[in-house]
């Protein structure tokens, strides 16, 4: 026979409950507005049929289609009050393991304070109907921990999820507490204290509520009260008892929540003063734990931000709760009004850790402030010095740089010297003035030619200095204007005549880019030589993937050009090319 | 309190002899000292729960079984895990015999730690185990192919996770399962509450 279970070890069974009822209560932040949101995704007013949801996001809602994959939940409305709760029917249909059959169908009651419900009658395990096993039971509810969670995923808003994921890190792990209600126990005691053996009956008692449960013993019911929870096996199962039950049920799911809340509080009290560690590193001028520190402040401010919610939505629920419940001295083994007490006190203190935390990280934000200004001052100032001292070097640069010019235009205008003296060849010593004024020889041919050569040559020489001088300058100007016209253009072109017309073009610069799917082409091409175009090069960026000419530049040193006559006269090139239509 | 070996349960001698073996095996001695840099050793609470359950469903203990409890790692994700309570309620036992000390403490994630290591008396009575009983713990821990300790270790990542791996081979590499919910087959209906104008006013 195919085993119906995948239990590893033989069970010594010895509590059995007679036609058990399971609540898994929790209690998640919600309010009126989450609810209404809630309402609209089940379209409450439409649907009495069941409707498949899931928690998947449409992230492109600008598409006629969008595609799904594993997990959902089926659920019919049953019941609601529009602003206050709302009653599903929900079927889980989970994959299981060969053998192993789970008709899993619950109701879920989500309410506007927070708490959800999630009540089941147990029909059979593993076959066996009527008294069902604490060791079995165990089992059960650890799988409707899980499947829980899987429902309610569905049906939570993206603003409860980001609350859920913060507070309990994995939101489909998160603890809850359970409710058994029997209508009878295989196992009687005169003593109700006598449950608590020691032995089996509390042991397996505890595998379910949790060690060091209390037992009482009522008129004939019996009530088993744990910090997981409770198992009842009243003589009947009134309006009355599941009220207290369930209030019972919503204290505890609370209790579990601030104690995970406040576990997150602490933790960020901890990150706190790690984050003083980072400051003392940034004041002793560490760049990098600066930057690590203003990154992590904003990122702890966030997340207490969020916290600081939480404990709006928990403080509202409790004084709901609190105020709404009806106490009764019959069910006050509960303990249900010092429980409440208990959590309003809890959330109230809790708003002095959060405001301090915030005020701290406030501080230690100014603090950081001041630093990152002492930081930005320190750099202006090493700016300034750095200019400075860059000026001088500049100026001193020029003033070589001057000098420089002026021996090279001299050495340049030497070559005319050079040129005479070449033309006329060499001069001997008995023809030049010098030679007539020391010999007091008068002045013959010779030396008047002379002297007008050396005359005409220093005239040349001047004339040539002044000449190079003149036109450095102008071509100097000339290199420094540079006007750049750029334009979007976006149009499709035909890509083939663009290549073709580019083949006859002086390419000074060809860029290929990669981005997101797309090849971009950059071309810059020379036009100095083209005189009536009046432009030094012509740039353009265009999609081969798309087949459009995203931009087109041109540059000019021409500063009066006109430049849209310019940028058509290009775009008339372009359609004369055939690359746009 | 004087105990003789005769006065515990053969599962009680069991666990006894794990927990020291556990303490030898995080210590990496064989003497009772348990001292590592000067300090004393505690074996935590959870390693020791999961192997229970593994020498559990490898039918080493005679009465124990286990159950699925949550448990919350951190504050914050709770995940079911294979607890024996019996294994539990002997630990207690052993305590109040003076065999076991517990330590309790904060852990830096702002949960609370457990942790057990044995008194004097503890190894007065760890002299007198049986040799079928530490053949039994032995043979469980030890890699068949190399004859060597196996190493425990927890990876406590999104989802925990307790293993047992041969240093050497890979031939006894185990995930203790101790994490892993066993399912039962089920029916149930929806119970609609009855108070629910009476809960939300």
């Amino acid at each position: 026979m195919q085993k119906s279970d995948n239990i590893k070890d033989e069970l010594s069974e010895i509590l059995f409950l007679k036609n058990p009822k399971i609540f898994v209560i929790e209690w998640l932040p919600f309010d009126s507005n989450q609810l209404r949101e809630l309402n609209k995704k089940l379209d409450i007013e439409k649907s009495s049929s069941k409707t498949l949801l899931t928690g998947l996001i449409d992230s492109d809602p600008d598409s006629p289609s969008f595609l799904t994959e594993g997990k959902y939940t089926k659920v019919t409305v049953k019941d609601y009050d529009i602003n206050n709760y709302v009653n599903l029917e929900a079927i889980i249909d989970l994959p299981e393991e060969e053998g192993i059959v789970q008709i899993e169908e619950m109701a879920v009651f989500i309410s506007k304070l927070g708490f959800i419900i999630y009540s089941l009658d147990l029909r059979e395990i593993n076959g066996k109907n009527s008294f069902m096993s604490l060791d079995k039971l165990s089992r059960v509810i650890a799988d409707l921990s899980q499947d829980s969670s899987q429902v309610i995923d569905s049906l939570l808003t993206e603003f409860q999820r980001n609350f859920i994921k913060i507070i309990f890190g994995n939101p489909m792990y998160r603890p809850k507490t359970i409710l058994i209600v029997g209508e009878d126990i295989n196992k009687k005691f005169e003593d109700v204290k006598d449950y608590l053996d020691g032995e089996d009956c509390e042991i397996e008692i505890s595998q379910i509520i949790g060690e060091g449960f209390r037992a009482h013993s009522i008129d004939g019911s019996i009530y088993f009260i744990g910090n997981r929870g409770a198992i009842l096996v009243p003589k009947e199962f009134t309006e009355e008892m599941e009220y207290y039950s369930i209030y019972n049920g919503i204290k505890e799911g609370i209790t579990i929540f601030i104690d995970s809340f406040m576990s997150r509080v602490w933790e960020l009290y901890d990150q706190t003063n790690e984050i003083q560690e980072l400051v003392n590193m940034a004041v002793k001028g560490n760049t990098d734990a600066l930057n690590k520190v203003q990154e992590e402040i904003t990122i702890l401010t966030s997340t207490i931000s969020v916290l600081g919610q939480v404990k709006e939505f928990l403080h509202d629920s409790c004084e709901q709760l609190t105020n709404n419940f009806d106490s009764l001295s019959t069910f006050s083994f509960f303990e249900i009004e010092k429980g409440l007490e208990t959590i309003r006190n809890r959330v109230k203190e809790s708003t002095k850790v959060i405001k301090g935390l915030l005020t701290e990280l406030e501080g230690k934000r100014d603090h950081i402030n001041t630093l990152s200004e002492m930081q930005i001052r320190k750099m202006n100032k090493a700016m300034t010095q750095n200019t400075k001292s860059m000026n001088q070097v500049l100026q001193a640069n020029t003033r070589t740089s001057e000098a420089i010019d002026m021996i090279e235009l001299i050495l340049a205008g030497s070559i005319i010297l050079e040129i005479v003296a070449f033309a006329i060849g060499e001069i001997s010593s008995d023809q030049t003035i010098y030679n007539s004024i020391v010999n007091k020889i008068p002045l013959a041919r010779d030396q008047i030619a002379n002297l007008i050569l050396f005359i005409f040559s220093i005239f040349a020489w001047v004339a040539l200095v002044v000449y190079l001088r003149i036109s450095k300058s102008r071509m100097e100007k000339k290199a420094l204007r540079d006007f750049i016209i750029t334009l979007n253009i976006n149009r499709k072109i035909d890509m083939n005549n663009l290549e073709a017309f580019l083949e006859g073009k002086e390419i000074v610069m060809k860029q290929v880019e990669y981005e997101s799917g797309n090849v971009l082409h950059t071309y810059i091409w020379d036009t100095s030589d083209i005189k009536e175009l009046n432009l030094e090069t012509i740039s353009i960026v265009c999609n081969k993937s798309t087949g459009l000419l995203l931009s087109l530049e041109l540059e000019t040193s021409d500063m009066n050009i006109d430049q849209e006559e310019k940028v058509n006269e290009i775009m008339e090139i372009f359609k004369r090319n055939g690359i746009l239509e | 309190m004087d105990v003789e070996i005769k006065d515990l349960t053969r599962d009680q001698q069991l666990l006894l002899y794990t927990i020291d073996y556990l303490l030898k095996w995080v210590s990496g001695t064989d003497d009772n000292s348990f001292i590592q840099n000067g300090k004393r050793i505690w074996i935590k609470e959870l390693p020791l729960l999961a192997v229970i359950y593994y020498q559990i469903i490898k039918g080493s203990y005679e009465t124990y079984d286990y159950a699925p409890t949550s448990v919350q790692f951190f504050g914050r994700s709770c995940y079911s895990c294979n607890i024996s309570y019996e294994g539990v309620d002997d630990i207690e036992d052993l305590r109040e015999l003076d065999i076991l000390e517990k330590i309790r403490l904060s852990t830096a994630k702002h949960g609370f730690v457990t942790a057990y290591r044995i008194t004097p008396q503890g190894y007065e009575l760890l002299k007198q185990i049986p040799a079928d009983v530490k053949e039994e713990v032995k043979n469980l821990f030890y890699c068949k192919k190399c004859n060597t300790h196996l190493k425990f270790y927890m990876e406590l990542g999104e989802k925990p996770i307790i293993k047992m791996d041969c240093p050497i081979c890979d031939e006894s590499d185990t995930d203790l399962d101790f994490l892993e919910s066993e399912d039962v087959s089920y029916v149930s209906e929806p119970y609609f509450i009855r108070v629910s104008d009476r809960l939300v006013r």
